[in-house]
């Protein structure tokens, strides 16, 4: 295979993914963690600390029983407005390939439709991904990391990006 | 209902619900309180550490520039062009080179102390045009705030009449602020919510320790409450209007049992499978594990663990504002002690797990008290009041402190 081939079939692995984890926080959020590896992150911060190099953002989660807690604390614990989210997820770039890791990048965007409300864009960014390969040779998070273009959002953030 | 009979209306237990709402006091606020006798935070000494760095924020609604001058100085100005009132400053925070602001409109360009110093074809050009032989440009400039600054925490005032600041703080205010800066600090991020509420309905929110254990449940849902006997609450000596809650780390074995009894949610506990978030590292060199310290008008200082920050209060219009945290750190915050930080900040912020309810809860109050006139109902320790030593979560006290400076501020001038 060559050199193109081999990305190509990667960014189809990955865009693969990624429309399995839209599906997923939009219809089946409690499955997300599942998205991840054991050892997976997700990060969640402003376009503008991210460039500034400033790590503190939303949201910093280092293993999955962490996202596992987020799931069970936003299903049993929190309130926030009774909301639906669509994620739509742009095709990826692939920025390297070594062994069982990619890593790739992918645009997104995030609307929220609360009751009685016209919908709304809540957050519009781009996906720095890690992915890792578990023994079935399926692609996992080994991080994601959230980049917000907007640096503000609508009275709050629970559900997951 | 005119806007002074509303304020008449009102008592620091009893808010009248258009005081919230009504574009006149909105107005009013604006003259009274954010271009009053009070002291608006502006940002941390780190936001601007050298010469000529700036950051762009906001005093009530009045766009506001904080700049670093020579020698440590301070300098903050009104955003305003003299020639045609255009934002000078377009940037949220930067470095000016040479120290100099230009307008990008006519390129009117001022030092970093808001003085305007040079105006384009200002003589005119071969004998045509210029300004008027009259024009002086020493005359002009944009509108100097004072400032001063406790702690890290800058602030500024468009009074003469405002005390120097650590006397509109009070020693009590002081003490906290600086307790929280031992050490120079840093920036370590930033994130908003826009939130559809009054900023006085935040402003209540953040001083009101009653619904801690009620409307956030996380500590519960999770078999983590705390009863809260090792905590403080303190008023400010002068005015009453800012305030600060502390909470001592936990000597004894917690017991969600006896909270259980008293809320109206169904609680089963379950177990947090990885509660790193929650351990409380040395740090500040106390024994004080939550501070938060909610200062007039518009800004809160918070330590909830390892999550230290500010939020401020940008006030966009009656049913509008903005909450921006500022995430800080010490210089010398080891790698690890940064990465405990960014896990403490899961509790806190837009996204926290004690503080993701707080916007939903002004909205529906904003929400709620749309309709007939009405009044609120802040009444919890009423009759022992002024009690500083109440165990957190059992009274309304700093939130009548606010409404009594607040209302104070407001009659001014009506005779009162």
């Amino acid at each position: 295979m060559t050199g193109d081939r081999k990305m190509e079939g990667l960014a189809a692995a990955v865009d693969r993914f990624n429309t399995h984890y839209v599906y997923v926080v939009d219809n089946d959020v409690s499955s997300w963690p599942e998205c991840f590896a054991e050892d997976g992150g997700y990060h969640v911060l402003t376009k503008d600390s991210a460039s500034e190099d400033l790590p503190a953002g939303f949201l910093f989660f280092e293993r999955k029983p962490q996202l596992i807690d987020r799931i069970n604390a936003l299903l049993n614990a929190s309130i926030y407005p009774k909301a639906n989210l669509r994620h739509l997820i742009g095709a990826c770039k692939i920025h390297e390939a070594t062994g069982d890791r990619i890593k790739a990048t992918a645009p997104f965007v995030v609307y929220e439709s609360r009751e009685q409300e016209v919908p709304s864009v809540y957050a519009t960014g781009q996906y720095e991904d890690e992915f890792i390969r578990n023994e079935g040779g399926e692609l996992l998070l080994l991080s994601r990391r959230c980049v917000l273009d907007n640096d503000i959002v609508r009275t709050m953030m629970a559900l997951p990006l | 209902m005119s806007t002074i009979r509303t304020l008449e209306h009102s008592t620091p237990s009893s808010i009248d619900y258009r005081v919230y709402d009504d574009p006149e006091i909105f107005a009013l606020e604006q003259e009274r309180i954010f271009r009053g006798p009070v002291w608006s935070f502006l940002g941390l000494s780190s936001e601007v550490p050298e010469e000529n760095c700036y950051k762009s924020t906001f005093v009530g609604e009045t766009p506001v520039v904080l700049v670093g001058g020579k020698d440590g100085a301070l300098h903050a100005w009104v955003n305003r062009c003299v020639h045609k009132g255009a934002k000078v400053c377009r940037n949220a925070r930067g470095r000016a080179e040479g120290g100099a602001f230009v307008c990008v409109y006519h390129q009117w360009a001022y030092d970093a102390t808001g003085a305007l110093r040079s105006v384009p074809y200002r003589r005119g050009m071969v004998g045509k045009g210029g300004m008027p032989a009259s024009f002086d440009i020493k005359a002009h400039r944009m509108m100097p705030l004072r400032v001063d600054k406790v702690g890290d925490m800058i602030f500024a005032t468009f009074s003469d009449e405002a005390p120097d600041l650590r006397s509109f703080l009070g020693p009590a205010m002081c003490r906290a602020i600086e307790r929280i800066f031992v050490r120079p600090t840093k920036v370590i991020g930033r994130v908003a919510q826009r939130i559809e509420a009054n900023w006085k309905l935040y402003a209540e929110n953040s001083r009101d320790s009653y619904h801690g254990g009620l409307l956030h449940l996380f500590y519960t849902t999770f078999g983590l409450w705390r009863p809260a006997q090792d905590s403080k609450a303190e008023i400010d000596e002068v005015y009453g209007f800012h305030n600060s809650f502390q909470i001592r780390k936990p000597q004894q074995a917690e017991d969600p049992q006896k909270h259980k009894e008293e809320t109206a949610r169904p609680l089963d506990a379950m177990t947090l499978l990885d509660p790193t978030l929650l351990e409380l590292r040395q740090d500040i060199g106390d024994d004080i594990s939550l501070s938060i310290q909610s200062i007039f008008p518009s800004v809160v200082l918070q330590q909830i663990g390892q999550a230290l920050a500010v939020r401020h209060m940008i006030v966009r219009e009656p049913g509008a504002m903005d909450l921006v945290w500022t995430y800080f750190g010490f210089q010398d915050d080891e790698e690890e002690m940064t990465r405990h930080r960014l896990r403490a900040i899961n509790m806190v912020g837009p996204a926290g797990y004690v503080s993701v309810e707080d916007g939903e809860a002004v909205e529906i109050c904003t929400d709620g008290i749309k309709g007939p006139d009405g009044h609120s109902l802040i009444l919890m320790d009423i009759e022992k009041a002024e009690n500083p030593t109440v165990p957190m979560g059992l009274d309304e006290n700093a939130v009548r402190g606010f409404w009594k400076g607040y209302l104070k501020l407001m009659r001014a001038g009506e005779g009162q």
